[in-house]
């Protein structure tokens, strides 16, 4: 059973780059909006990639969901787990989340608020009235200047020489004689190249000859800010049509270019006050996307969290399970190497070790029952009949009886291993050298076989606390193996070296016994401290098992691998100290 | 049965004799030729909408933008376009002036007006602009002009149109306007 669906390796990859994309393309988005710009030109290719992300994400979520959810309903081990580890973890992510968006939404909202604030709106549109009004000194000044040429013309003859000077004597940039139809009658320009004047507007002139005169304040690309004044000509004896003065003044620079920056301000503050929604919208949208993708992302990341958390749990059902249908033998799930992973190891060894162990002690008292009494008629047959048979007859009568007592004895051996497997004896802890420990084995194990080689170095203190019974014995198991893997080389060598190491603050003594004899069947290598696990023709299979279960009663650490040249290599951590 | 198909047929010339009345009467282009080169005049019914007016009173820009296309008719082949114009006007309010201006971006010729229809009345009526050399037009063949007529508001970000997508457009997009570069 899994959570999600989209299990194959390239799907996963599709989603992981996507994953990184948007979280790259958010950052992305983040630093373009310090330039506008780059901004405006990043913006839309992000925002799709985004929106992308989301979807897809969207969609794998849901279909994660909805996987739970079936799941549930079909009451599947570990489903109520997965899905209230998912729900719980989702909403550690969700709530935060929502609040942040709430708080960050609220915030953006005041803040743009402020910024569009009534004050700084009446304070431009104050400061556009006082530049105004400083204008219309410099206009009325203009109208009264064009008003008094008009009223020193004297006729359409010489009309361009009086415009020129008048045009210099109240410093304007341009005069313009023209009709009521707007034929220019005559013109006087400061500048040579300007030959296109703007021309008044119908109703300008209008209003001029209605009012006596008309003006406004202008800008220009070119000249900045200027003064237009029209002015009708009453004066001229000749007039059979209404004439008219326009006059054009260039604002003072300095005076212009204030005028620019108050316009400027106030204008981008309208632009901004106009676009205020939009802008809020897409703020929010923005902030909306970036917080889905991250709620999505947590999601997702949760389900996944909390799948692999499940997983451990579901396979051991599925092992247990398998393992009782076909009354095979309960192996190892090959999972990940986390906590629950562990646990769930350490459980099924656990299990495995209890069984083995009730087997044993099961075994031992089944086969023990009948040992003496087998013995014991044997032995009471050969009494009786050595007297009865003679020559080849008792050969065979003293042979048979004989073999009968013998395999009763490896059969009690064997029932002392069983016991001695399936028994939780009680440890006597007492500090001692294992050196020593180790010279006695050996000296005991060699009086029948002196023909291999033993190289022992022992580097610093080699003093464990420990049981020293139950270490002899794991030592004795341990070279008896070793003795036999070697009974069939030439050249028999076991080396022994102790050490001190200190590992996660724990000082521990290091066993390490190689030998150069037929090493372990790699196929049996994994299982070499599983009970019955054996190559021997007449071994219990117990050896090993029994010194791992001593070693584990100590909390040490063994080890077992082959060598690469040739033999195998055992290690064992003892504490040096017991914790108890 | 022939009645009702009668009164369909007449309901049908009805309304697209009203389109074409009004598309007459709306948008309207011709061309001349004088000296060697296709003058032409248009008439556009450019108006600002209302929300227009306001981002224009607001501060924001506006560009009109004219794009003609002068297009070889083929009578058995595809079309093949010989030649584009395009002509752009920036429109904008000065708080200050309190005036409309107008900008011509290709000649830069300037205007302003306080008032708004002053400045439509500038960009709807169009008269001698240049359009294509007669070197370039074989005079045995057909040519069409189109004329795409679009108004779009400036100092929007783009990222801002897109995020606000749902909101009214404060663009337009007017009629096309054909007629034929000569009878």
């Amino acid at each position: 059973m899994e959570a999600i669906q989209i299990r194959s390796n390239s799907a996963k990859k599709i989603i992981f780059l996507l994953i990184v994309l948007s979280i790259s393309s958010l950052v992305a988005l983040m630093f373009a909006a310090d330039n506008p710009s780059e901004f405006n030109r990043m913006q839309l290719p992000l925002l799709i990639i985004n929106s992308l992300s989301l979807l897809v994400l969207f969609g794998v979520v849901f279909l994660s969901v909805r996987k739970i959810m079936m799941d549930y309903k079909k009451s599947k081990l570990g489903a109520r787990l997965r899905a209230r580890m998912a729900l719980a973890f989702s909403g550690l992510s969700v709530v935060p989340a929502l609040l942040v968006f709430i708080f960050a939404t609220d915030f953006m909202n005041k803040g743009l608020d402020i910024w569009f604030d009534a004050d700084v709106e009446d304070g431009l549109r104050n400061a556009l009235l006082l530049g105004r009004s400083a204008m219309d000194d410099q206009e009325q000044k203009r109208v009264f200047d064009t008003a008094n040429i008009a009223l020193s013309l004297d006729g359409i003859e010489n009309i361009e020489q009086q415009l020129n000077e008048s045009r210099e004597t109240i410093s304007a940039k341009q005069l313009l004689l023209l009709d009521q139809n707007l034929q220019i009658i005559a013109v006087s320009t400061e500048t040579i190249g300007l030959f296109a004047p703007q021309l008044p507007s119908l109703l300008e002139v209008e209003i001029a000859q209605s009012q006596q005169s008309w003006s406004s304040l202008d800008s220009s690309s070119s000249d900045g800010y200027t003064i237009r004044v029209l002015i009708p000509i009453l004066n001229f004896a000749s007039n059979q049509t209404p004439l008219f003065l326009q006059g054009l003044f260039v604002v003072d620079p300095r005076l212009s270019m204030l005028a620019d920056s108050v316009e400027e301000t106030y204008a981008a503050y309208g632009r901004l006050s106009f676009l205020k929604i939009p802008i809020q919208y897409s703020y929010i949208l923005t902030l909306l996307l970036v917080v889905m993708l991250a709620l999505l992302l947590a999601i997702y990341g949760s389900i996944e969290f909390a799948d692999r958390l499940v997983r451990p749990i579901e396979s051991l059902e599925n092992k247990t399970r398998s393992a009782s249908e076909s009354n095979s033998m309960l192996h190892l799930p090959q999972s990940d190497s986390d906590e629950i992973s562990s646990l769930v190891e350490s459980f099924i060894k656990a299990e495995k070790e209890a069984a083995w162990s009730d087997v044993a002690r099961r075994m031992a008292h089944e086969i023990n029952n009948p040992l003496t009494p087998i013995q014991l008629t044997a032995e009471r047959i050969q009494k009786r009949y050595a007297s009865v048979f003679k020559n080849e007859e008792l050969d065979f009568l003293n042979k048979s009886t004989d073999t009968i007592v013998s395999q009763v004895e490896v059969l009690r051996d064997m029932v002392l291993e069983f016991g001695n497997f399936a028994k939780q004896p009680q440890l006597n802890f007492e500090v001692f050298d294992v050196s020593k420990l180790i010279d006695e084995t050996l000296e005991f194990l060699k009086k029948d076989k002196d023909s291999f080689q033993v190289l022992v170095q022992h580097n610093g203190d080699a003093s464990i606390e420990a049981d020293i019974n139950r270490i002899r014995q794991v030592l004795n198991n341990i070279f008896t193996n070793t003795i036999d893997a070697l009974k069939y080389e030439s050249h028999p060598v076991i080396k022994i070296t102790t050490k001190s190491l200190v590992h996660q603050s724990n000082e521990y003594l290091v066993l390490e016994i190689k030998d150069n004899g037929h090493g372990f069947d790699n196929k049996l290598l994994d299982s070499a401290f599983e009970p019955y696990t054996t190559t021997k023709n007449k071994g219990t299979g117990l050896g090993l098992p029994i010194v791992k279960k001593i070693i584990d009663e100590h909390k040490g650490l063994i080890s077992i691998k082959n060598n690469k040249e040739k033999g195998a290599t055992l290690k064992i951590f003892f504490l040096k100290a017991y914790e108890r | 049965m022939k009645q009702k198909k009668l009164v369909l047929l007449f309901f049908i010339c009805t309304v697209f004799s009203g389109e074409l009345n009004s598309q007459v009467k709306n948008s309207y282009g011709e061309s001349y030729l004088e000296n060697g080169v296709y003058y032409t005049n248009i008439k556009l019914p450019v108006k600002f909408r209302a929300d227009q007016v306001e981002a224009l009173n607001s501060g924001l820009s506006f560009e009109a933008d004219l794009r003609f296309s002068i297009v070889n008719i083929k009578s058995w082949r595809l079309d093949r376009t010989i030649g584009e114009v395009e002509q752009k006007y920036l429109v904008r309010y000065n708080a200050f002036t309190r005036r409309y201006s107008v900008l011509n971006s290709i000649t830069g010729r300037e205007r302003s007006s306080s008032d708004l229809s002053d400045i439509e009345l500038h960009i709807s009526d169009i008269k001698n602009l240049p359009l294509i050399d007669d070197s370039l037009i074989n005079i045995d063949e057909s040519y069409h002009v189109y004329l795409m007529t679009y108004i779009r508001a400036q100092d929007v970000p783009r990222w801002m149109q897109s995020l606000t997508f749902w909101r009214e457009n404060l663009d337009t997009e007017m009629e096309m306007v054909e007629w034929k570069l000569f009878k």
